[in-house]
């Protein structure tokens, strides 16, 4: 059965920075950037809230065109960071929701790019390795997921 | 030969070197952190010793331990003091009290920072010293210090620009392109993460806050140790600044475009 999407908080510190959140998780050592939409998304995870109402919470308060599709896509996203946990049941495309196809009807309805889910993440470095070109995230996962 | 030591205080951290007479203490003095002050006799927070053997005589040799760990053992003087340099600097860096130390060059245009994180080796210095000669004033090739409040403070030594094709660097004091070193503490006004690419025009792209703080998190140098202390301060660094990325060729051409950019109305 599938859970609904709860938040990963275990030693996190945030900060907001303008419409953005900036996340690091104290347990990874890895930091994240989330943008309006992707922090928005992130706090609705709660455990208790099924995705159809995070739909519906977004779609009137960030007035989210292609909601279903954007949150869909966010939720990918932060499931890939370790940002959330649960059994979303999400496939390779975000349940059927591409990134383009996504994008692509954003644009069509005449609405910001900017409403389209960002999450950036890093492996902070060690003392050692932030003075050298190798910080080790040679083999970082920095994404713009969704 | 009665050994002498120095203890010093640089950013909340003391430090001590102990030398033999055969090392002149001002080449000493040139390898202590910018801004350091003399501290009591007290257990330092760090310990080197550089001792020579023969005394300076053919075929002596220097040995740099911190604490009982052995630095480097070499017949080149100057080669144990860059590496006492190096390893001094980078320790206080990383156990700095109420400092945050960020790999970065900075430069101060008309009272606002311009801060260049990279790694060593990025070409930080070689875009320091073209911003010198731009007009800009010195604060550091090395690392932007940032203050809870988010102003960036001097840590100026003289800049080190390395040689192509050979060892070591060459020091060039500021001065000698009629900029100076600057003491008060500067808001951040502009953040550049600039890549080096032979050939190519200059070209630069806007970063949104908080992807520009990420990026700073990869250069800072405590972040593991002090999370929250680096999340703050980079916050209140970053809120007046803009953010970009660019890739450059020549630094000249680079400073040019970064001065002209800090002074857009924008910025």
């Amino acid at each position: 059965m599938q859970s609904n999407p709860r938040k990963t908080e275990i030693d996190m510190i945030a900060e907001e920075v303008h419409s953005e959140v900036v996340l690091y998780d104290k347990q990874r050592n890895r930091a994240h950037c989330l943008n309006r939409t992707a922090a928005f998304v992130r706090e609705q995870c709660d455990g208790n809230t099924p995705v159809g109402e995070i739909v519906a919470r977004a779609q009137a308060q960030l007035e989210l065109p292609e909601a279903e599709g954007v949150v869909m896509l966010t939720l990918k996203g932060l499931s890939k960071a370790g940002l959330i946990e649960g059994d979303l049941a999400l496939d390779a495309n975000g349940s059927g929701f591409t990134r383009r196809e996504v994008a692509r009807k954003v644009l069509l309805v005449g609405a910001s790019p900017l409403v389209l889910p960002f999450v950036s993440s890093i492996l902070a470095p060690t003392a050692a390795r932030a003075k050298s070109k190798d910080n080790g995230n040679k083999n970082k996962k920095k994404k713009k997921n969704g | 030969v009665n050994p002498t030591t120095l203890t010093f205080q640089s950013h909340g951290v003391t430090a001590s070197v102990q030398v033999d007479a055969v090392t002149p203490l001002d080449r000493i003095y040139r390898c202590l952190t910018p801004g350091w002050e003399p501290a009591p006799e007290a257990i330092p927070d760090l310990m080197y010793s550089l001792k020579s053997s023969d005394y300076g005589r053919t075929g002596g040799r220097y040995v740099l331990h911190r604490r009982h760990q052995k630095l480097i053992d070499t017949a080149e003087l100057d080669e144990a003091l860059q590496i006492l340099e190096s390893d001094l600097h980078f320790h206080i860096a990383q156990r700095a009290r109420g400092y945050l130390f960020v790999h970065a060059g900075v430069v101060v245009w008309r009272g606002c920072a311009i801060l260049l994180p990279g790694h060593s080796f990025s070409g930080k210095s070689t875009l320091t010293w073209a911003l010198l000669q731009a007009g800009a004033h010195y604060y550091s090739d090395e690392y932007a210090v940032i203050d809870p409040l988010g102003y960036v403070h001097a840590f100026a030594r003289p800049l080190a620009l390395r040689r192509p094709n050979e060892r070591g660097v060459i020091r060039l004091e500021p001065e000698s392109v009629g900029s100076f070193a600057a003491a008060k503490a500067a808001p951040v006004k502009l953040i550049a993460f600039c890549t080096y690419q032979s050939g190519f025009e200059w070209r630069h792209w806007p970063l949104m806050p908080g992807e520009a703080m990420l990026q700073l998190i990869r250069y800072t140098v405590a972040v593991r140790q002090e999370p929250e202390r680096t999340m703050s301060t980079l916050r209140m660094a970053i809120s007046h600044a803009r953010s970009l990325k660019a890739v450059r060729a020549e630094a000249s051409e680079a400073a040019i475009n970064l001065l002209r950019i800090a002074e857009s109305p924008t910025c």
